[in-house]
């Protein structure tokens, strides 16, 4: 009885990650593609995004929800890398720089973030993700018109054609995959970006220190109850701004590392999607809205990008159409998003039902 | 005497604007006893814990009177942290733990114990890293000195209710500069034999130099573990004396003082016919926020007026709105001999019984409509009064002559002060609120009626017009009447039987010609021993 | 105390600042104009070279016939550049090696072949 209720919780528990193995342990055989392409693909985009989705991991330890509000850090991440474009300078010194040069700017928004989120307690999620259809606005405005005018350009070949205003595509032949190819390896005719998991590699290992130390315990209990961690002194508002601003600075970073591996830059949409595609990654790996672990994360990026991977491929042999794959991967990452978002609903009203159940059981004892 | 008390107030006064909560408080408080402070709800307790605490509510509303001592030296709590400096440690009432936590990172929050690192020479102290054996023996240290079976390591999740409470009072002492200990109900949730720990507890912590401030409203526990006592009522000191000087009675007489024992009922007439169990109450549990119902049983009969009552928070508001359907139930519940739906809102309405709820504005009126559309509403939404067949019956419309005729019946009727039955219902007083309200349950034709607090918040003469007419509806049309209040008195006037709630269990049921002393020891939970004690 | 973190801190801006300093330095791309004409090294005329291979750094080698101007890209400020002579069977004849940094070019960064060539050392 036990054992099976304890079964059925983990089928319950990882019911979305279990329904993404199944759909890709179908479509691979379908897609007929062979198993080095499909690691290729695999590690470029797990090399692509993890970072963006290590990112969200410091919101939700702090009781925040997924940080929608990242796609802010993506648009930092962005306007450094306009400015290191202009200048000129490639390689991986470029992307350094671009990082050094929007951290700044990272910071900034993160903190507004943090700000507006803290007077949204409860609902930082729908604020966090209209926020960023604001930011977006902003964003375009100063890219659009501040740029080359106020804010000095001088390459040519950025600007539009009207002598303001950024181009729709800004190159990034010079910083193309300078990170992925920095430490080249090549096993069996896969290549491996080493220099980039190892970035990641490091950056995990930041987030296990990060859940170490008084901050991140600050931020802990401040996610599980906010009332009885402001009792007990911590600074919770302070704390809640910390985490978003952390978050937008690794989601710049993430942004920058996901461009230079693409190598070209969609000026005023590449940082739209990233913050769902990262969250919708996220929460095909198992996460939930107040719970994520790296785990999480690896599994959630290999499933989510399997499925996207052999989906048009699928969808070719099957429908004749390879259009569907990209259908599909809209379709479902709202789709989990939302899903997520009821499963949050009402797996805590199963927690309170279960609670009174309990209470219930105990009172039947008693009497 | 010559030595200085660590805890001395003075004359300490509180008031909300105009209204007086606290008069001269005098009492004073030794290393190593142990103080209860006693009194009903609204007595005074958390107004004067809140000011010892320093919380924020009584700067804001203005600060108090008098002056409070610490060791000998004047002291003004403006924040918490004031007062936790100070040495004064308190545990709440409700639980201030986080369940995902250990019971160690709880007993430790906010004060971890941590190691260097090299990032908070650029980041500050906050990229400290937590040094897990030290906090591990701190904690062990402060459990051992409660002498309680704790494991650090679990979750606060998995813990049974008393162990948080010893999670509690472990935070409190393992702050080693805590002198003064406030424990608000630390009782109130635990069973007996958890209880019974947690005096042996207290009474470790005293030895070992602790002052103690134990409020409670099991007068038992606080004569068994105080050295002191003192009693408020009404914002007063009544009762100040060593705990051998006093008993259950006492102290329980103190508390509800005597209060106009001439209202007293007068209803000899013995035409009233109280007939069979109407309503059948067996095992009732009721999840209400704040008014949890544990174990219910009751039996209310035919005709007569039933008093529910008890202090805050002990369940007498969720008996109602469980049968009512308005919180989630269960148990059962059999009306006239038939068992009636829980949880369905519709059922008990089917059944014929109604309630005024005690939330008036929030559940019971449409405050923006009508008077006359607030009285009817009920009546036709469920009973389908008020509506008139058209066009052969195909439709029906509401019969807008019938409805003005019955409002104005109802607004004679109950003296509801107001322009005209067409009036908005948010225009008038509370009384007059609470008049529309009864209207609104009499129009359905009740068997049976919950009021609840039907006089809260309203002025003298609106009062007396309600409760004169629940018994008047009593009398006349031989309505079933349960009333929920937290005015002792108030129930004692019109009810035949009162039961008095408490922890979610009924404590007893007494005549109302009881005196009220009786109902006082059944409030703090003492029934069986105070009698022993009288 | 403080003063420690005052200088872990100074240490870190100054990290920083060379961090930003280094990857000007070294990750700037500069647009060089090379061109294969005639011109005059000090009162000696130094006509264009047929054919020659003008590798810059570690790039890949740019053929230049007589006469070519074209564009390349150099990144960082220091530079070693090497003109290989070819024959008409594409041999190289002989091998030239210079060192130069991005601001002895002037602006726009342009740089003669014949000059560099009768400038430079020949390699063994």
């Amino acid at each position: 009885m036990n054992k099976s209720d304890g079964i059925s919780q983990f089928f319950i528990r990882n019911a979305v990650p279990l329904v993404f193995l199944v759909v890709s342990a179908v479509a691979i055989p379908i897609s007929q593609f062979s198993p080095s392409y499909l690691i290729q693909e695999l590690l470029i985009r797990l090399s692509r995004n993890a970072f963006l989705v290590l990112s969200l991991l410091i919101p939700i330890m702090a009781g925040m929800g997924l940080n929608f509000g990242m796609v802010l850090g993506a648009m930092a991440g962005q306007i450094g890398l306009i400015f290191v474009c202009d200048w000129n300078i490639v390689g991986v010194q470029g992307l350094l720089l671009a990082a050094i040069i929007s951290t700044p700017l990272a910071i900034l928004f993160g903190f507004l973030c943090g700000i507006v989120l803290n007077k949204a307690q409860g609902r930082e999620m729908v604020t966090s993700y209209i926020l960023g259809f604001f930011m977006n606005g902003v964003y375009q405005l100063v890219v659009l018109y501040g740029f080359g005018s106020l804010v000095p350009i001088v390459s040519a070949k950025l600007l539009l054609s009207r002598g303001y205003g950024i181009r729709n595509v800004t190159n990034l032949d010079g910083m193309r995959r300078s990170l992925d190819e920095l430490i080249p390896l090549n096993i069996a005719g896969i290549e491996i970006p080493v220099a980039t998991f190892l970035l990641i590699g490091i950056f995990c290992l930041f987030v296990l220190w990060f859940r170490k130390t008084k901050l991140g315990q600050d931020m802990r209990a401040t996610g599980q109850d906010m009332v009885v961690a402001r009792s007990a002194g911590i600074r919770v508002m302070r704390t809640r701004i910390i985490s978003i601003v952390i978050s937008t600075v690794l989601a710049c970073y993430g942004q920058i590392v996901f461009l230079q591996n693409v190598g070209t830059m969609n000026t005023y949409n590449s940082h739209e999607q990233a913050g769902v595609f990262a969250i919708a990654a996220l929460l095909v790996g198992g996460a939930t809205v107040s719970r994520a672990s790296i785990l999480n994360v690896f599994t959630g990026i290999i499933l989510f990008h399997l499925v996207f991977i052999v989906s048009p491929m699928a969808g070719k042999y099957l429908l004749g159409d390879a259009q569907i794959g990209e259908y599909f991967r809209v379709f479902i990452s709202y789709g989990i998003i939302a899903l997520a978002l009821v499963l949050h609903a009402w797996r805590r009203m199963n927690d309170k039902e279960r609670a009174r159940a309990q209470f219930r059981g105990a009172e039947g004892g008693a009497a | 005497m010559e030595t200085t008390p660590l805890l001395r107030v003075e004359g300490v006064g509180k008031a909300y604007y105009s209204n007086v909560v606290l008069k001269n408080i005098t009492f004073s408080l030794e290393e190593g006893r142990i103080l209860g402070v006693v009194g009903e709800n609204g007595a005074g307790k958390s107004t004067l814990m809140n000011i010892l605490f320093g919380m924020s509510v009584i700067e804001k509303t203005g600060g108090y009177t008098g002056s409070i001592f610490v060791n000998g030296e004047e002291v003004h709590f403006r924040r918490p942290k004031d007062a936790l400096n100070a040495g004064i440690g308190m545990v709440h009432q409700e639980f201030s733990l986080i369940p995902g936590f250990t019971v160690t990172e709880n007993i430790l929050l906010n004060r971890e114990s941590l190691n260097y690192t090299v990032a908070e020479e650029v980041f500050g102290s906050c990229l400290r890293t937590l040094n897990r054996p030290a906090m591990t023996t701190r904690a062990e240290s402060a459990i051992k000195k409660l002498n309680v079976d704790l494991d650090g390591e679990t979750l606060i999740a998995e813990l049974p209710v008393g162990h948080k409470q010893f999670t509690e009072i472990a935070r409190e002492i393992a702050n080693s500069s805590t002198k003064i200990l406030v424990l608000d109900e630390p009782t109130a949730v635990l069973t007996e034999s958890e209880a019974d720990i947690l005096l042996a507890s207290m009474r470790r912590l005293a030895d070992a130099g602790i002052a103690i401030i134990f409020i409670s409203h099991r007068l038992n526990e606080v004569l068994t573990i105080c050295d002191d006592i003192v009693v408020l009522r009404d914002g007063e000191v009544v009762l100040n004396t060593p705990t051998a000087q006093t008993s259950v009675r006492g102290m329980a007489a103190a508390m509800v003082g005597r209060k106009v024992e001439s209202i007293a009922p007068e209803n000899n007439e013995d035409t009233r016919l109280i007939g069979e169990t109407l309503l059948e109450v067996d095992h009732l549990w009721v999840d209400m926020p704040g008014e949890t119902v544990r174990n219910v049983n009751l039996a209310i009969r035919q005709g007569e007026i039933f008093g529910i009552g008890g202090l805050a928070g002990q369940g007498k508001l969720g008996i109602a709105n469980g049968i009512m359907g308005l919180a989630p139930a269960g148990g059962t519940v059999r009306f006239d001999g038939k068992p009636l739906a829980l949880n369905q809102p519709s059922a008990p309405l089917a059944a014929g019984i109604s309630a005024v709820s005690e939330d008036r504005r929030g559940v019971g009126l449409l405050l923006e409509e009508s008077i006359a559309w607030n009285i009817i509403f009920s009546a036709m939404q469920n009973q389908g009064k008020f509506l008139k067949p058209l066009a052969g019956g195909l439709v029906r419309v509401r019969d807008e002559a019938a409805i003005c005729a019955c409002a104005q019946r109802y607004i004679a009727d109950l003296e509801i002060k107001c322009v005209n039955e067409l009036q908005i219902v948010q225009e008038l007083s509370g009384g007059n609120q609470q008049k529309v309200c009864l209207a609104k349950a009499f129009e359905t034709n009740p068997r049976l009626l919950f009021v609840a607090e039907p006089t809260r918040g309203i002025d003298v003469g609106a009062k007396k017009v309600v409760l004169d007419t629940l018994q008047r509806y009593n009398r006349e049309f031989g309505m079933t009447i349960v009333m929920v209040s937290s005015e002792l008195e108030e129930l004692r006037s019109i009810c035949d039987r009162i039961a008095i709630t408490d922890r979610g269990r009924i404590a007893g049921i007494l005549p109302a010609s009881e005196p009220s002393e009786n109902f006082g020891i059944l409030m703090m939970g003492t029934a069986h021993e105070g009698a022993q004690t009288a | 105390m403080s003063i420690k973190r005052v200088c872990i801190n100074l240490g870190l801006v100054l990290c920083l600042a060379g961090l930003i300093a280094w990857c000007v330095l070294t990750g700037k791309a500069y647009d060089i104009v090379l061109e294969n004409t005639p011109t005059t090294v000090a009162g000696a005329e130094q006509p264009a070279l047929e054919a020659v291979h003008v590798i810059i750094d570690k790039q890949e080698p740019v053929l230049m016939l007589e006469g070519d101007r074209i564009i390349s890209t150099a990144i960082g400020v220091k530079h070693k550049i090497r003109i290989d002579v070819l024959d008409e069977d594409d041999k190289v004849l002989e091998s030239r090696s210079h060192t130069y940094t991005i601001h002895d070019l002037g602006t726009p960064p342009t740089l003669n072949i014949p000059a560099v060539f009768a400038a430079s050392k020949a390699e063994k």
